[in-house]
Order: C-alpha cells, then structure tokens, then sequence
C-alpha cells in the first residue's frame, strides 16, 4: 500500500510539472487532468460488502438459473447461426461471379437478417465491403481502446459504480449502439460518422468517471466534490466558460437521457417507481425517468450546487423539484429565462438572471469569473457554430453529405453540453469538413444506392431510441437532412464587450435544444416549419408526436391542417420517449410503412427491413 | 537468424491477436457477451439492491440531512 502512494505521489507530481510546462507554453488539456486525479475517500467497508454480496448473487444465480435451459437456448443460438452461415454460403454459390465481386467489395444489400427475434445483440455485424468493414474494425477497436484507458484512469470508483446503478450496465453497450447508428453507412458518411461519434462517447466516459469519483456512494472525492458544478441535463453548459477551475456535469444526462438513448428500456424502472408513488402515466418520460431515478436512489450524491431550470418546458421544474427536495443540503439555483424570447425587451432579464447565477457559483466554489476564459471558449463556439453552417449549406443542395444519427447527436451535443469547452472538437470538426466537401465534389452518397426523397424531422423527436432516422434510409430511402432540434441560435457570439456578451449568453439559452421551437409559441413551431421545409426542400415531414407532450398536442390539427393545404407529406409517428411499452419500435415503423406503401405506392429499397422485431432490443 | 525468428514470431502473433480480435468484432462477441452473460446478472444485482424508502422516512428527517 506505502509502495503504491508512492509512486502514485511520483506519478502525479510528474504529471503536475508536466502541465506546468504545457501550461506555459498554451497547450493546456482538456478535461483537466487534476481532476482525474483528485483523491478518493472511499468507504472501503461498504465496497466489500457490496462485493460480497456480488459474490453471493454469482453463486445464487450459478444455483438458481435453470443450466439445462440457458445451455439449449445457446445451443438453438449456435443451430440458427449455422444455418444461417450455410444459408449466407448458398446465396453467395448462387450469385454470379460480378455480383460476388460487389458483395465483397462493396458490402451487403439486405440489412434485415442481421436482427434475430428474442436477441439483444446481432447475430452478426454488418459486412460493408472490404475497405470499409476494415475500417469500421479499426474505429471498434479505437473505441474499446478509448473506453478502457478513460476508464482506466479512475479503475476501481468506476467499477463500483458499475456494481451499484443500473444505468452504468447499458454504456457498456455503447459500441453496438455505434454500429447501430451507422448500419448502411459507407465510404465517406462512415468515416465522419466515426469521428463524430468518437467525440460524444469520449465525453460520457469522462463523465462517467467524474460522476463515480465524486458519488458519495463511491469514489466519494470531497476535493473533487468541492469543485463540480451540477446543471440539469437541459440546460446548456455554456456558462461553465468562465469558471476553467470548476466542472460543470450536466447532473441526469449520464444517468437518464443519454442512456436511454443507448437502452431504451433502461428507464423503465425509474418510470415505474414514479408511477408507482402516484405520477401520472401520461407525464413526459423524461422528467418521470429523472424523478424515478431520484426515488429509487440512482443518481449519484455529489457536487457542490446544482443549477436548475425551467428550461425546455415545466418538466424540467418538476424534476429540479424533486432533485432539491432529495438533496435538501445542495444549494439550489433556478434559471428562469423568459419564455417569449423573441421579444428583445425581454433579454436584459435574462442577464439579470445569468448574473445571479455567475454570483451564485462564485459565492458557492470560491471561484472567480474569468472574462479570459469565457471569451476564449465563445471563440472557438463560434468557430464550431461555422462549421456547422457550412454542412447546413451542402446538406441543402441536391447532394447531402453529412446525414444520420452520429451527426444529430453530434450537433446536439456540441450546442447544448460541450459548447467549445473541448478544444479536442475543433480537429474533428476540421477534418469531418474536409471530408464532407471532398465527397460533395464526388458527388457520393451517405447511403449508396438508397437515397429517394429528402426528409425533415420535426418535434421532440425519438429517432435515437427506435434508430429511426438510419432506418429510414435503409428501408426507405428517406434521408433526414436535418433535425428541428439542430436548428437553434447560430449568430456568432460576443466576445469582446461584456454587457453585449451576457446579451448574447442570454439569447443563446433561450434558444436551447427544443425551447426555441416547442415553447415559446405558434410562430416557432408551425411557421418555423414551414419555413424549413422550403429552405431544405424537403418531399417528408417525420413528425414525431410524444404522446406526453401537452405543448406539443395543442398544435396537432393546425399542422395537420396547413400541411394538407400545403400538399406536403407529412407522417405522423406516435412515442413515448424512453418507454417502448407505450408505443413500441415496431408499431412507430408501421407507421411509416403504411404511407409509403399505401400514400406513396413506394416500394421499399431493403424490404428485409419493412418487418422484423426488436422488441428486447436496445 | 534469430533476429528473423523473432520477427516471424511477432508477426504471427500480431496476425494471430488481429484474428482473433476481427471475429470478436465480426461475430458481435463483445456485444453477446455482455447481452448474454454479463447484463442478465447484473440486474439480478441491481433487482436484489437494497434501497432507501422515502416512505419510511420520519418526517421531522426531511430536510435535514441527506438520508
């Protein structure tokens, strides 16, 4: 035990002068690695009986699971994956030797097979010809490597956050997650997707360790604690700029919303634990998922203040509710942004509040606001805010380049949870648009083959969780060019005078993901649509109905009215965020299914993927 | 001579670790593996958890301290 504080004290005092040295010569890391680094308080006792009783559960299950039954279902898995090998051998003995050459070179046309009912995982991963496949193998192994060393660097409060929250179990998944939202994706669109992808997922594992760090259950890191700034997962993390000490967590996003993302039946026991206490069923799963999880006690305990908000709508104020009454010795701030925000008179409140809260932190952390630092990181915001534009300008013409979940994620978690904190962003957004205009000479296609008619998506969309918008394109051919929820501010922001700067601070909350359409009014969400639609030219409006939006259901017979007189196609898609059970993947599908077949008279580019069930799966 | 078993070795190994790896990622291994083995039991872990009751918690408690 001496021998490892020692060379732990050797390890980081190098690693100090290190930093130092970087320090003064303008390259600083991200996320500061002091944080990595801060000590442990672990209640070793506690640990131990958590692992006993882990140790006690792999015996009970040894004696209780029925080995005659898990071995047949092996068995029946390893029958069906032989006859499925022989059926994958027949049809390539019955392929004419082009048509081989293709399938090699050029990867596999049917995506269908690849689900099996019943299973979670795959039967296999998708075969995307031999330069590709190679790839994809490289950015699998790439992703593993990044998630071990990240984890790595705080092993054993991870491992037990691992043992003690369910939500930590489904990141595990998160390479198939990846595969997911890259099915049918090839050449160009794969390698962008990759790289965009690889930076959300490098943020979570990040995140994860801080959140076991600090967890009191776990790693329980006061000096860590004393420095981490919890917000609600919806609001934006901007405002972090000017604080470089401290890190801000968007406190439910590791344990809620991103997750369920990844699982979509992760969520369901904090649903039903609500529910159970007395919640509506009809309530957005979002705010129910996050108060369940508080009832059910799988957040994690930490941080020195949380900053709440009545941001994107009056869910948010329910669950900051019931966060504060669970935590009744964390100190608590509300951001309270006007709602009509297009009216400017209104903005100067704004700073009045994001004042408030800059006071709060410092009067909390000790910390003072730096100007510096805030203005460096709008910057570089601004510069990403560039790039962004630049892929809205190629996915307008007839030749979109930058299409499908990775990108959507991508943008949404750029503007709302990074926000140009993360210097490491900038290469991706350099390299991913080199890559995006190089393919837009060569006119390529995100999917090959597939793309048919240029679709929108528009309210609080679900494609993540039923991988909607991927499949949309491989069954479909319909290719969502852009999302409602990319379409937030993008002026550039103020960074030189600082009452301006706060102005623009204030505009850019009021316009966070979802808020700036879904509240706020008619004009935002029915006009705004319309508008998008000429802009991007889009033949199919995806509107997504969550069946617990109340905002939402208000505007249903005007949008459905306008977009009869305006002749355009739109599909309704009826969810329920994270709980399948209310409208299953499956049914959402059909619901596509029907008006291509039947509105349409569309044939389907992958029939394999009209039908099939995933009903288990993430 | 020895210089150029060593290099046959290591590059049989690496083709050998590269093979290895390829069909774990081809055949989703890593993804039945945790879908399969590693999932079914921790939710037995997390089912069998022992959590706090709001409902049993006096009411002089709330707001005191964290519980």
């Amino acid at each position: 035990m001496v021998i490892s504080t020692e060379l732990l004290g050797i390890r980081n005092s190098i690693a100090e002068n290190m930093e130092n040295k970087a320090k003064k010569s303008g390259k600083v890391k991200y996320p500061n690695p002091k944080f990595f680094r801060a000590k442990d308080n672990m209640d070793w006792k506690k640990q131990g009986e958590n692992l006993l009783e882990v140790g006690k559960i792999c015996v009970d299950i040894f004696k209780d699971s029925d080995q005659k039954a898990f071995w047949k279902k092996q068995l029946d898995r390893t029958i069906d994956d032989l006859k499925r090998v022989k059926l994958e051998i027949k049809q390539g003995i019955e392929m004419t030797p082009e048509e081989r050459k293709d399938v090699f070179l050029n990867g596999e046309k049917t995506l269908g097979k690849l689900y099996r009912k019943g299973d979670m995982a795959t039967v296999r991963r998708e075969w995307k010809g031999l330069a590709d496949t190679a790839y994809d193998f490289w950015e699998w192994c790439r992703m593993w490597g990044m998630l071990i060393g990240t984890f790595g660097k705080d092993l054993v409060p991870a491992l037990n956050t691992t043992f003690h929250y369910r939500w930590m179990i489904s990141y595990m998944c998160c390479v198939g997650f990846m595969d997911k939202n890259t099915f049918g994706q090839k050449g160009t669109a794969l390698k962008m997707s990759h790289l965009m992808i690889y930076d959300v997922f490098r943020y979570v594992a990040e995140n994860l360790v801080f959140l076991a760090k600090c967890d009191e259950k776990n790693g329980n890191s006061k000096e860590l604690n004393k420095k981490v700034v919890l917000f609600d997962e919806m609001t934006m993390g901007q405002i972090m700029a000017g604080f470089p000490d401290l890190l801000g967590i968007p406190y439910q996003l590791m344990p809620v919303f991103l997750v369920s993302e990844i699982d979509q039946l992760t969520c369901i026991p904090y649903i039903d634990a609500v529910e159970s206490f007395g919640l509506p069923a009809d309530t957005c799963p979002v705010p129910s998922s996050e108060c369940g999880a508080l009832v059910i006690d799988a957040l994690p305990h930490m941080g020195s203040c949380f900053i709440s908000s009545s941001m994107p709508c009056d869910g948010s104020v329910m669950a900051s509710e019931y966060m504060s009454r669970r935590f009744p010795n964390l100190p608590v701030y509300h951001l309270t942004f006007p709602v009509r925000y297009e009216y400017e008179e209104t903005t100067a409140d704004a700073v009045e509040d994001i004042k408030g809260c800059i006071k709060f932190v410092e009067e909390i952390t000790g910390a003072k606001w730096s100007w510096d630092a805030y203005f460096k990181q709008m910057k570089r915001f601004n510069e990403e805010t560039n790039y962004e534009l630049q892929k809205w300008e190629v996915n307008k013409t007839d030749y979109p380049q930058i299409l499908g979940p990775c990108y959507e994620l991508f943008r949404k978690w750029n503007y709302e949870m990074d926000g140009g904190a993360d210097p490491r962003v900038i290469p991706t957004f350099k390299k991913t648009t080199e890559l995006m205009m190089k393919a837009y000479e060569r006119r390529e296609e995100a999917w090959v083959g597939k793309m048919k008619y240029r679709g929108i998506v528009w309210s609080c969309p679900a494609h993540y969780y039923a991988n909607f918008s991927n499949w949309l394109a491989n069954c479909w051919g319909v290719d969502i060019l852009v999302e409602m929820e990319s379409l937030n501010f993008t002026k550039m922001l103020e960074t030189e005078d600082k009452e301006e700067a706060l102005m623009d601070l204030a505009r850019l909350y009021e316009r966070m993901v979802m808020r700036r359409h879904t509240n706020g009014g008619y004009h935002n969400v029915v006009n705004e649509l319309w508008k998008q639609v000429e802009d991007w030219r889009a033949d199919i409006i995806i509107m997504y109905q969550n069946v617990a939006c109340k905002n939402m259901s208000t505007l249903q017979g005007i949008l459905d009215d306008q977009a009869r007189e305006k002749n355009y196609h739109m599909i309704w898609i009826e969810h329920d965020l994270m709980d399948p059970r209310t409208v299953s993947r499956k049914n959402m599908r059909q619901k596509v299914n029907e008006y291509m077949t039947t509105v349409m008279k569309a044939t389907p580019v992958d029939p394999t993927l009209v039908d099939f069930d995933d009903e288990i799966c993430m | 001579m020895k210089a150029c078993k060593l290099i046959k070795k290591t590059v049989g190994a690496l083709a050998a670790v590269y093979a290895g790896l390829f069909a774990v990622y081809y055949f989703d291994l890593d993804g039945k593996l945790l879908y399969y083995v590693v999932e079914p039991f921790m939710i037995k872990r997390f089912d069998n958890m022992k959590r706090r009751d709001p409902l049993s918690v006096p009411y002089d408690q709330i707001d005191k301290e964290y519980m």
